[in-house]
């Protein structure tokens, strides 16, 4: 099933279960953050395409548009990647990446 | 002249519906000075495809795949087979008679010619499939003719620069020369790959308009399906042979024009992973250091971030890096407990960080909890929040209007470690770093402002209990259930070696929670209604108490007052607890008895399982965690009343063989809670997380 549609199962699931125990102000309060999380997404997506810095925007210092889903998605089918030998020199690489990483200046409001 | 000997490798998926079509047309082949031996590699096939070819075609060789890998079949066909020519070809297809002749025919022109393309139609109409592969933008690709009617200017061989491995042969010296088929492709465009390499390798590729193959298009794959790979393996043939393209090729990509964040950034993470096996150290630079510019446009500054350390895991240069938050880590409490107990089993196989708010040690841990957490590191991070607040404890209720999240400070943290770990609920942590997990023991805190666990890629519950508030108050589906490690295992203990003890081990709470004065209530009732049954019998509270506890006044007057054996052992040692487990004949529990909230419900109960792995029979609380440990009337009783737990305590009193049927039962049903279960399912897990941590490959669901 397409991994859209599984997430909506889930969410229609919930819903149901929470209506079914007559616990409507649940269901609502949990329908009302789902909607916020989705104006939320579409916000990061227009910041990022106006690139926008997300340190500056109220709220939103860390948009992670890699994490839009709850846990209740998870892919079905997964395997580890096989462990490839290296052709590029490790020592060489591991500085590399520490310094590029170490490169992000990520700003703490409030820290 | 000698017979020209053609091996044909042809790889099924629950092909069964096309296979008698296909076998039938080969039967009409033209086999003049040519043998043909056929190779079926299948994929795990659920529709019997492998028995119907054992069957209906004996002559076949039948080769079973054990993962649903098109690439890894064609090598493992091809390696059973022999012979001059080796075809590779579709199934769900019928062929002309000419097939074979056609392509030796145009072998025949050259011996640099390596491979050889049949003229390919669609099955159902006269349209044209395939009559060769071309590049049309940015390292897409589309079949050359594709949906057009066939003309004069598909009449002749032809070069081509690419071949479709939906009909193509190949000379088997071609094949000796340029390896196996790269099976990280797993289905679509390994065939772009391999002529990629066949090129390279001076090869040359053409497409043989006599031999016909008529095809089902996507008979045995979907269009998603091929979309999914398509794109992703894109990236892997950019990186593979055209490395310092792959930056560029990100915006023209699928996955980022349609918004599939998370698909983007794995099929990236395994294409520079791919990248760094194949290329030198300076253009593997280069390319990281264009992403260092571009990814942030595209994914953002945190997912960029989180790339280039994810990397250094990917690539095996360091471990995984854990970083634990416990923001009410300075007290010893039983979450606690079932978090170090998870930090003990991680530092085995990671570098483990404690993030803490206040001032605690690890060796505190060592002490509280009897855990060795000396691989482990630890930090503390401070609040500035609640610090100008003078609270001592991080209270996620307060952060209600602020501007900003006041826990972005440990979201920022969580962004050094590979697998951030919220061990103890507080929601409002958002988890930055590439896999992390949400520990649950308890929802006490409703959905509100700056809500984060839905963030988390795990959700860990401590039970079903947990699991059904964690559904109902936040509409999130829990991920994996682990019930909290116990391990009060007493060699000395025996089912019929027990004392006329009922003991009852909780926390003397000062808000009266577990219902200490019920149970001396209760206990003193039963003694007056049924002196000559209870006589002898000694009820035990057992628990720890802080410094003027008031609480602890009040269920110490109750048991004075009642004219009964009752003793009250404030904050025993951790033996003076065994012994009482070991000499107890019966445990009782009532934490939750006529409570309407939720949270002062047991979630689950340790203290109950100790007293079962010590052959006590439990009489517990019929609500909360109480209700997965005890299964009523086997391994002890659940009450909703007092008065039902009298008549079940009396029922075992007075049946000294039925407490003794009972207690073996309940010692075999606390196996399902003790450490090496903990440690297996964590194990588990782990390895789950790992998946995702070191690659997450989705592959074709089956």
């Amino acid at each position: 099933m397409n991994r859209r549609l599984r997430y909506l199962r889930d969410r229609v699931v919930n819903a149901w279960w929470m209506l079914r125990r007559g616990e409507l102000k649940s269901m609502l309060r949990a329908a009302f953050l789902e909607l916020k999380h989705r104006v939320e997404s579409v916000q990061a997506w227009w910041y990022r395409r106006r690139k926008i810095d997300f340190s500056k925007i109220p709220g939103s210092a860390y948009a992670d548009s890699r994490k839009v889903c709850p846990p209740s998605y998870r892919p079905t089918v997964s395997r580890r990647l096989t462990e490839v030998p290296l052709e590029a020199d490790a020592q060489v690489l591991a500085a590399e990446l520490a310094g590029l990483r170490d490169s992000f200046d990520i700003p703490v409001k409030g820290g | 002249m000698s017979e020209v000997r053609v091996a044909l490798v042809t790889v099924t998926y629950n092909a069964l519906e096309f296979l008698p079509d296909f076998f039938a047309s080969l039967q009409q082949l033209d086999l003049d000075g040519l043998s043909l031996d056929v190779c079926l590699v299948d994929n795990g096939s659920q529709d019997g495809t492998v028995d119907w070819v054992r069957q209906q075609q004996p002559s076949v060789t039948v080769v079973e795949n054990d993962e649903n890998n098109y690439a890894r079949a064609l090598n493992l066909g091809i390696a059973r087979t022999e012979g001059d020519y080796v075809l590779i070809s579709n199934n769900d297809a019928t062929v002309d008679s000419a097939w074979l002749q056609g392509m030796l025919e145009v072998f025949a022109r050259d011996e640099a010619i390596g491979a050889v393309q049949s003229k390919i139609f669609f099955a159902d109409n006269d349209l044209i499939n395939s009559v060769g592969v071309e590049e049309i933008e940015q390292y897409y690709f589309k079949d050359i003719g594709f949906e057009e009617e066939d003309s004069p200017r598909y009449a002749l061989p032809a070069q081509r620069e690419y071949v479709t491995g939906g009909s193509v042969m190949f000379r088997r010296r071609c094949l000796e020369d340029v390896g196996p088929w790269d099976e990280e492709f797993i289905m679509f465009m390994e065939d772009v790959d391999y002529s990629v390499r066949c090129r390279k390798h001076g090869w040359q590729l053409w497409y043989a308009p006599i031999s016909v193959l008529y095809h089902r298009y996507h008979g045995s794959s979907s269009q998603a399906l091929c979309e999914y790979f398509c794109t992703r393996n894109r990236f892997l043939l950019v990186a593979k042979h055209f490395p310092r393209e792959l930056a560029a090729c990100i915006p023209g990509s699928h996955f980022f024009k349609k918004g599939e964040y998370d698909l983007l950034y794995r099929s990236l993470l395994h294409s520079v992973r791919v990248m760094c096996g194949c290329q030198d150290t300076q253009t593997v630079i280069d390319v990281l250091r264009e992403l260092r510019k571009t990814l942030p446009r595209y994914l953002g500054e945190v997912a960029a971030c989180s790339f280039f350390s994810h990397l250094e895991v990917v690539l095996g240069l360091r471990r995984p890096r854990v970083g634990i938050y416990d923001h009410a880590g300075h007290f010893a409490g039983g979450g606690q407990r079932y978090v170090a107990e998870m930090a003990a089993i991680m530092q085995e196989r990671y570098d483990v960080t404690y993030i803490f708010n206040n001032d605690v040690t690890l060796e505190d841990y060592r002490e509280w909890f009897d855990l060795d957490l000396s691989a482990s590191s630890m930090k503390i991070i401070r609040i500035p929040f609640f610090d100008k607040k003078e609270r001592f404890t991080a209270d996620e209720g307060m952060v209600l209007g602020e501007k900003y999240n006041v826990f972005d400070i440990i979201a920022r943290e969580s962004l050094n470690y590979d697998i951030f770990v919220n061990a103890n609920m507080l929601g409002k942590v958002n988890p930055l770093s590439p896999a992390s997990i949400f520990v649950c023991h308890f929802p006490d805190q409703e959905k509100s402002h700056y809500f984060q666990v839905d963030k988390y890629d795990y959700l860990m519950i401590n039970g079903d209990y947990t699991g059904g508030w964690v559904r109902k108050r936040w509409g999130l589906e829990p991920t994996h259930k682990l019930y909290p490690p116990v391990n009060m295992y007493n060699a000395a203990s025996s089912a019929d070696d027990k004392e006329n003890i009922i003991l009852s081990v909780s926390r003397f709470e000062i808000s009266g929670s577990k219902k200490q004065v019920e149970l001396i209530e209760a206990f003193s009732a039963l003694c007056r209604q049924h002196p000559e049954q209870t006589r002898g019998w000694k009820l035990v509270l057992v628990g720890g108490s802080t410094p003027g506890n008031t609480y602890l006044d009040i269920v110490q007057e109750a048991a004075q007052k009642a004219a009964c054996d009752i003793e009250i052992r404030p904050n025993a040692a951790v033996s003076e607890v065994r012994d009482y487990y070991r000499r107890a004949a019966l445990f009782w529990h009532a934490c939750g008895l006529k409570e309407s909230k939720p949270h002062l419900v047991e979630h689950f109960g340790m203290t109950t399982v100790e007293s079962m792995q010590n052959y006590c029979v439990p009489i517990v609380i019929d609500g909360g965690g109480q209700r997965e440990i005890v299964e009523h009337g086997e391994s002890g009783f659940r009450f909703s009343s007092l008065e039902e737990l009298q008549a079940h305590s009396l029922s075992v009193m007075a049946d000294p063989k039925r407490r003794l049927e009972m207690a073996r039962n309940a010692y075999i049903r606390s196996h399902e809670f003790n450490n090496e279960v903990f440690r297996g399912k964590l194990e588990q897990l782990l390895d789950e997380v790992e998946n995702e941590l070191l690659g997450r490959d989705v592959l074709p669901r089956g």
